[in-house]
């Protein structure tokens, strides 16, 4: 093999080396990164209004520990969104699930809604969240 | 040199005014490109390092089809930029730098750039079995993709598989076959490509066919030290007509005499063509604008009835999402029936109205068919332009915040860089549509009648057949424009 053909081959096995070691580096990554702090995890699963909304409807975190909501649909896509926090999931298909990680940092009540029109009911799928000291 | 100067008069002729052919190999910088050996690898290069990304996030990433790359990347960046910019101005251009078929190419030749002497294929180089020598595979499998579409678009890993599938069956088809007939009878992107493709604006072709007929040795097929034969098993000398040219530029490598050309031209003008015109290239026809009529009705449309009991697809306002497998078969049924059965039917009737009203005897019903059916090209391209056009303006703060987040795993939600959900000028959509879709009818019309005229050139048989196509084609835009308008 002459010259040309050895480039090439080396950034052949580049294209495909350094994709695959970052993503598995950053996993490892966020992996180290949980052991390391206390977190409160929360499971939230959305329901249609007319099939009883969010479960639970009414959160409660702590102010200053890294909160991780996992948040999953169970019958049509919703989309999970805390508009006082900026936070939103984006919409969520029926089975899958999306995690929002975040430090609550101020105490208060903080609604969250549905962001994916789902249902006729749409509108009151709405829950909330409350930061305790 | 006069002759690799750049003829911005011609240039512009040919590419606005469509008056003759202009040869873009005429442009220096562009010949040497081309030429260049190391042109595809690189051009490939760069769509593997995607698809890998894309391959490695849908396994990894997050499994929330808007927030990850590989959805985002494939079903709405590539689908636009393929179907709306590459197909309709470059022809094949996306086969130059396909990814896909690029192991097997390059494990067969045992290089990636260079072209060996003394060459042989690595491949039990078996021929292709005749019964499959057309595109009904590519039919099947574009068929199969749409069907499970929703799958597809709302299931990362599904995509990924998918790529996977599509990394590996070339490597085995090489192995027995040789060259790109994954590319000719399998991929099920490969098949609306080469037909849309006669509608390019872009062509490869022999300059002087003459020369190619008396020319003993014939590189272009068998290939020299400067390149390989066509990998895509056709005669670049005999050119007339897009299809089935992957645009791999290897002929122009290989031809001695520089009798390979690469023409902007008007748009259309393989539909003309009369090579190569057969029934499964008809199908796909019917296929591609059938199936265009059902993505734009139920991902588009204005029945929120048909969304949820066709197993809801697309759920406003965030787009692709799967609830159930309720209403999957008779979903499956309307997609496969209305395409392979019921518009061919349609469209059988008016032909056969077509000949009666053209009182010719001798044409063959089934000629006509097949000729006629190549006026459906422009209309069903654009009509796939029409649908691709609300993916792009409706979804692009997916494709940020993809790029802001490439695995789906969250970082933006941390550093806040999060681009809400914001439709682009949703309003004007329905009339952008129609005007592409009127472009559409007025290229199929004008085809429409040329292709009359091919098969009744004496006296008034060929307007008289002309017209029912006319009623089938305005008949067809009137229920893409009230999908449009709702
Ligand atoms: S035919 Fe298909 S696999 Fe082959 S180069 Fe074109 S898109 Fe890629
Ligand atoms: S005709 Fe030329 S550019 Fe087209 S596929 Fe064959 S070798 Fe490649
Ligand atoms: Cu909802």
């Amino acid at each position: 093999m002459n010259q040309t053909e050895w480039a090439a081959l080396a950034l052949l096995v580049a294209v495909l080396l350094v994709p695959s070691a970052s993503i598995y580096g950053y996993d490892l990554w966020l992996d180290a990164q949980k052991l390391d702090e206390e977190v409160q995890v929360v499971w939230i699963t959305g329901w249609a209004a007319e099939n009883g909304g969010w479960s639970p409807s009414e959160i409660t975190l702590r102010k200053g520990v890294p909160a991780k909501l996992i948040i999953t649909s169970a019958d049509v896509t919703h989309g999970f969104h805390v508009p006082d926090l900026g936070l939103d999931s984006g919409p969520i298909a029926p089975g899958h699930k999306a995690v929002i990680e975040f430090v609550p940092e101020e105490t208060g009540t903080f609604t969250f809604r549905c962001s994916v029109f789902c249902s006729e009911g749409h509108q009151s799928m709405v829950g909330k969240i409350t930061v305790v000291e | 040199m006069a002759a690799t100067r750049w003829h911005v008069r011609d240039f512009f002729s040919s590419l606005i005014l469509h008056r003759g052919k202009f040869d873009l190999l005429q442009i220096g910088i562009i010949n040497r490109l081309l030429k260049h050996r190391a042109f595809q690898y690189a051009a490939m290069m760069v769509n593997l390092f995607v698809f890998w990304v894309i391959i490695l996030s849908g396994f990894f990433g997050s499994p929330v089809g808007n927030r990850n790359i590989s959805i985002v990347f494939v079903w709405i960046l590539w689908w636009f930029a393929l179907i709306v910019l590459m197909v309709p101005l470059l022809s094949r251009i996306w086969c130059t730098m396909c990814p896909l078929p690029a192991f097997g190419e390059w494990l067969e030749r045992r290089a990636l750039v260079k072209k060996r002497s003394a060459f042989k294929y690595l491949s039990l180089r078996k021929p292709w079995p005749s019964k499959l020598n057309n595109i009904w595979l590519q039919n099947l499998g574009f068929l199969a993709i749409a069907t499970f579409s929703a799958l597809l678009v709302t299931r990362p890993v599904v995509t990924a598989i998918v790529l996977l599938i599509l990394f590996v069956v070339p490597v085995f088809l090489v192995l027995i076959y040789s060259r790109r007939v994954f590319c000719r009878f399998i991929c099920p992107v490969g098949g609306f490509l080469g037909l849309f493709s006669m509608f390019s604006a872009l062509e490869l072709r022999p300059k002087d066919k003459t020369l190619c007929r008396n020319h003993m040795t014939k590189e272009c097929v068998r290939g020299n030290d400067n390149g390989y034969g066509c990998p895509w098993i056709i005669y670049p000398g005999g050119l007339e007509r897009n299809n089935y040219c992957g645009l791999c530029f290897e002929c122009i490598k290989t031809c001695p005499y520089n009798n390979l050309a690469l023409n902007l031209r008007s748009f259309g003008g393989d539909i003309l063509a009369k090579t190569g015109r057969a029934l499964d290239e008809a199908w796909k026809s019917f296929i591609m604008l059938t199936l265009a009529g059902l993505y734009i009705l139920v991902m588009q449309g204005p029945w929120g009835v048909l969304k949820d009991w066709s197993n809801v697809f697309w759920a406003p306002p965030y787009g692709w999402a799967l609830t159930g497998v309720g209403g999957f078969l008779p979903y499956v049924g309307i997609f496969w029936g209305l395409s392979l059965a019921v518009t061919p039917s349609v469209f059988f009737l008016f032909t056969g109205a077509s000949k009666l009203a053209s009182g010719v005897r001798s044409v063959p019903l089934k000629k006509l068919f097949i000729d006629f059916s190549y006026e459906l090209i422009p209309l069903a391209l654009m009509a796939w332009i029409a649908f691709s056009i609300p993916l792009l303006l409706v979804n692009w703060s997916y494709i940020v915040n993809a790029l802001l987040d490439p695995v789906g795993l969250g970082w933006n939600v941390f550093s806040g860089l999060y681009v809400p959900w914001t439709p682009l000028i949703p309003a004007v959509i329905p009339y952008l549509q129609s005007i592409v879709l009127a472009v559409g009818l007025a290229y199929s019309i004008k085809y429409s009648y040329r292709l009359a005229k091919q098969n009744f050139p004496e006296g008034k048989a060929a307007l008289k057949a002309f017209l029912p196509q006319v009623v089938f084609l305005t008949f067809v835009s009137m229920i893409f424009l009230w999908l449009f308008m709702g």
